[in-house]
């Protein structure tokens, strides 16, 4: 099996899950409901909308280990370094449009973007954090927690914030933000492609 | 109560909660550490110390939100495929007999949680000179409350994802609920910005609670959410 084919059947294996409807039709619906209800008080629904690309990304990961079906997956294709590679790159193919639409649906047009990629790379950092983790609820809660709690408190007091993986989101247009999110997202993936291929299924 | 021992020891062999435990302890306690500093400087904050209590509360929100979705999580073919709510319902087979004890030991365990996260913050906060003890049951009480809440909506989604997506996002620290203050003085009997008029004294909402009412209101919804919890559970096949 080549690679064009394990993405063609992630992406399959992704678009046959209701909860990805689910996720990013309630992320585009939040997202333009904040967009209207706050525009003038100039808040960005990025910063809230991103919660709906994190559960994304931790969903297309642990849909495959809460009923065994990893087990089929790794018959079908078992070099797990192009399994887990074609995984992200389908989240990635599924998740970029996503992202531009509910970064034109949360607006202001000119961050569109800088939001898209910001968003698109989180929902892979976030799957490749699942990957390790493999449960849904504790994935959820611990880069929610990250994300909207400790995330926005060391901001304010630590320096080396800017240097995390939700630098960007607070300030989607910066390029340097961009990178630090692309910098960890490929760190994530590659950790995440290790574990996987050492670790029993 | 040999129900609510069970229901204790399945709560207390769960990972996540051990997890959900060290970060209601920590998550407060590390950050007002962290500020005590700038708020001395700026000479006292009223809400030293209670403010990051409200943080706090994830740990909570992740207990509440756990302590029903476990018993729908699948547990691969290995198990049969199966969910622990069959066994439970085999067991305790009354379900208002099984959610009693179920949200008295979730109950127990997050008291135990916000007294000793409150007493270990406070005591940092003591150490500076502005304590108020008197503020501690408030913050158990919301804890309590923000726990029951989550399990209530747990309930009713019988999935843990999405009452911890949207109760974790209402954690952050420019609310949901408080930006929808801005747009309806309504919004300020939210349950969350209710709740926290029981141990914050510094709040800038449009309508004044008193810590009474503020705790009634959030024990009104919380009431209303498990009522309905309750139901769709009675009603529905496990």
């Amino acid at each position: 099996m080549t690679g064009g084919r394990a993405i063609r059947a992630e992406i399959l294996k992704l678009l046959s899950l209701p909860a990805t409807y689910f996720t990013l039709l309630s992320t585009l619906a939040v997202s333009a409901i904040l967009a209207t209800a706050f525009a003038r008080q100039g808040v960005s629904p990025v910063g809230y909308t991103q919660a709906g690309f994190l559960v994304l990304g931790v969903v297309a990961v642990t849909s495959e280990y809460s009923g065994g079906q990893i087990h089929r997956t790794l018959t079908a294709m078992p070099r797990r370094i192009t399994l887990q590679l074609a995984k992200m790159t389908a989240l990635l193919i599924v998740a970029v449009p996503a992202a531009v639409l509910t970064a034109l649906a949360g607006g202001p047009w000119s961050d569109v973007v800088g939001a898209s990629a910001y968003l698109a790379l989180t929902t892979v950092f976030s799957a490749a954090v699942a990957t390790v983790v493999r449960w849904s609820v504790p994935a959820v809660a611990g880069l929610l927690g990250y994300y909207f709690i400790a995330g926005p408190l060391l901001r304010d007091r630590a320096a080396f914030a800017d240097y995390l993986p939700d630098a960007a989101s607070h300030d989607v247009r910066s390029l340097g933000g961009s990178a630090v999110v692309l910098g960890w997202a490929l760190v994530a993936v590659g950790i995440s492609a290790i574990t996987f291929h050492r670790r029993d299924a | 109560m040999r129900a609510y021992r069970g229901e204790l020891r399945k709560l207390t062999s769960l990972p996540s909660v051990w997890t959900a435990v060290a970060i209601g302890v920590l998550l407060p306690a590390v950050l007002t550490f962290l500020n005590a500093r700038a708020a001395a400087r700026r000479d006292g904050n009223v809400d030293l110390g209670f403010q990051e209590l409200a943080f706090g509360v994830v740990g909570a929100i992740i207990l509440g939100v756990v302590a029903v979705s476990s018993e729908y999580t699948t547990e691969g073919e290995n198990a049969g495929g199966g969910r622990q709510i069959t066994t439970s319902l085999t067991v305790v087979p009354s379900r208002w007999r099984l959610l009693i004890t179920k949200l008295a030991a979730m109950i127990t365990v997050v008291a135990a949680l916000a007294t000793v996260s409150s007493a270990v913050t406070l005591t940092i906060v003591e150490a500076l000179g502005v304590s108020d003890f008197g503020r501690l049951p408030g913050v158990v009480l919301y804890w309590v409350l923000t726990a029951l809440l989550a399990s209530g909506l747990t309930l009713l989604t019988r999935n843990g994802i999405l009452p911890l997506t949207v109760l974790i996002l209402n954690t952050s620290v420019v609310t949901v609920t408080y930006l929808l203050t801005k747009l309806t003085p309504l919004a300020a009997f939210f349950p969350d910005l209710a709740g926290f008029r029981m141990f914050i004294e510094r709040v800038e909402l449009p309508v004044r609670l008193s810590p009474v009412t503020g705790g009634l209101v959030m024990t009104a919804w919380v009431a209303a959410l498990l009522t309905a919890g309750f139901l769709v559970f009675r009603g529905r096949d496990a």
